[in-house]
């Protein structure tokens, strides 16, 4: 378990270096983008609109420089897309609820989706858990919201390499925790999965609890930050960017008249 | 108020909420890759699973408001780490405090079965809310929705056979000692 949180000094000497784009935004920077334009994105329902903001978050997600995820994210969205625009397609066939109306219409939620992971993907993938946790301490959360969102961050990996272990015991026993073993003995496989894990929680909370306790955790101590976090120059540029975004997005949605073949049948 | 809340919980109930979140997010993932993807038998284990860890965890944390703050942690961390559960993150934290309501309704924590009728309120409006909350989004083209309801409905069915694991769970548990409420 101890060996799941070892730092690799070398690697991380060499991410340091690699350092660039959003790497060097501030986390709480990333948060505000992120639940701005989520909301942006559910409120705003005309086309136009949607394409604004689509467009604004993909260039931001351009910046996380990592274009293989990104590439898998929009493939998958647009498998999703391909098969309700399919399934349109074979209702409007018989039905003619469409009534003329364009296809473009029915993007408007898969915009609004795409947006949302544009904007998320980023703070996933360029940021570490130690900025998440100085961020969320930063915004003085509570010790009672803190403490827990600290274990459960610090605890998954233990439990992704615990169920490595249950599997690998499982393995040596003959069972193999696959999609057909799932499937002919629900019961077994997720009582297989389930108690070892159970046990493994249960035994973790008393002994760190303990632990938190004993390093006087809760005490009102104030302790230093290993990193401090630094907003520059770089992340008020890019929240005014993306407040001029967003302004432009509601302009957009009062002042621009969709065409009636673009809106979609229920508003 | 905040004071209060400060010594709401003891630490070790806090490390207990944040174990048994990681825990059962953790498992959740593992049987969602295991069962390769969205399948009915992988909905339903998944959920079931959740529904137990919930159960357990309450009855370890007999306090008002762990619910919510399970939910919270939970939803902060898949928000943070994954980007998942973005579209039912409201939802679930308004079922949350559903649950909460429920508990109080029937006499508070130190009502026997206070954790199962808090989880029980939790699961149903946690899926009613998040239904009311896609229809939002996709409100143009609402047949999407539609379609997703036979998927939630099964889901549900896996949660409250989870009730039934997480009671019979309770009931081991108690058994060897290890949960003494």
């Amino acid at each position: 378990m101890q060996e799941s949180f070892a730092v690799n000094t070398s690697l991380s000497v060499k991410n340091n270096i690699q350092l660039k784009g959003l790497y060097l935004i501030d986390v709480r920077t990333k948060l505000i983008i992120t639940a701005l334009t989520s909301l942006a994105a559910i409120i705003l329902s005309s086309i136009y609109a949607q394409i604004v903001l689509l467009a604004a978050s993909f260039i931001y997600a351009l910046y996380m420089r990592k274009p293989k995820v990104m590439v898998l994210t929009y493939l998958f969205v647009t498998i999703i897309m391909i098969i309700a625009v399919t399934s349109i397609y074979i209702i409007n066939y018989f039905t003619n609820f469409m009534q003329g109306r364009s296809y473009f219409a029915i993007t408007v939620p898969f915009m609004r989706m795409v947006t949302m992971v544009n904007v998320v993907l980023p703070l996933a993938f360029t940021t570490n858990i130690q900025s998440i946790l100085t961020a969320l301490k930063s915004f003085n959360l509570p010790l009672f919201i803190y403490l827990p969102v600290a274990v459960m961050i610090r605890f998954i990996p233990a439990f992704i390499n615990d169920i490595k272990q249950i599997m690998q015991s499982l393995a040596t026993r003959g069972i193999e925790v696959k999609f057909i073993t799932l499937l002919k003995q629900p019961v077994k496989m997720g009582r297989y999965l389930f108690m070892p894990l159970l046990f493994r929680s249960l035994r973790a909370s008393e002994e760190l609890g303990i632990a938190a306790e004993l390093k006087g955790i809760g005490n009102d101590v104030k302790v230093t930050p290993y990193k401090r976090l630094s907003f520059s120059i770089n992340d008020l540029l890019l929240l005014i960017s993306f407040a001029t975004v967003l302004v432009s997005a509601f302009f957009v949605q009062s002042y621009i008249e969709v065409p009636e073949s673009l809106r979609s049948l229920h508003r | 108020m905040y004071k209060n809340l400060k010594h709401h919980w003891s630490i070790q109930e806090l490390v207990t909420i944040g174990v048994f979140a990681a825990a059962a997010k953790v498992i959740t993932m593992v049987v969602a890759l295991a069962g390769g993807g969205m399948n009915p038998v992988t909905l339903l284990i998944k959920n079931l699973i959740f529904t137990t860890f919930f159960i357990v965890m309450l009855y370890k944390v007999r306090k008002s408001g762990t619910i919510m703050l399970f939910t919270f942690v939970s939803l902060i961390v898949s928000l943070l780490l994954m980007g998942a559960e973005a579209s039912t993150s409201l939802g679930m934290f308004m079922a949350s405090f559903i649950g909460e309501f429920f508990i109080l309704l029937f006499g508070g924590m130190k009502n026997k079965y206070a954790p199962i009728i808090g989880v029980a309120a939790f699961d149903l409006s946690y899926r009613v809310l998040s239904m009311f909350l896609a229809y939002m989004v996709m409100r143009e083209t609402p047949e999407i929705v539609y379609a997703v309801i036979p998927i939630i409905a099964i889901g549900y069915l896996g949660a409250i056979i989870g009730l039934y694991t997480g009671i019979k769970a309770v009931k081991e548990l108690r058994y060897a000692g290890i949960v003494r409420s």
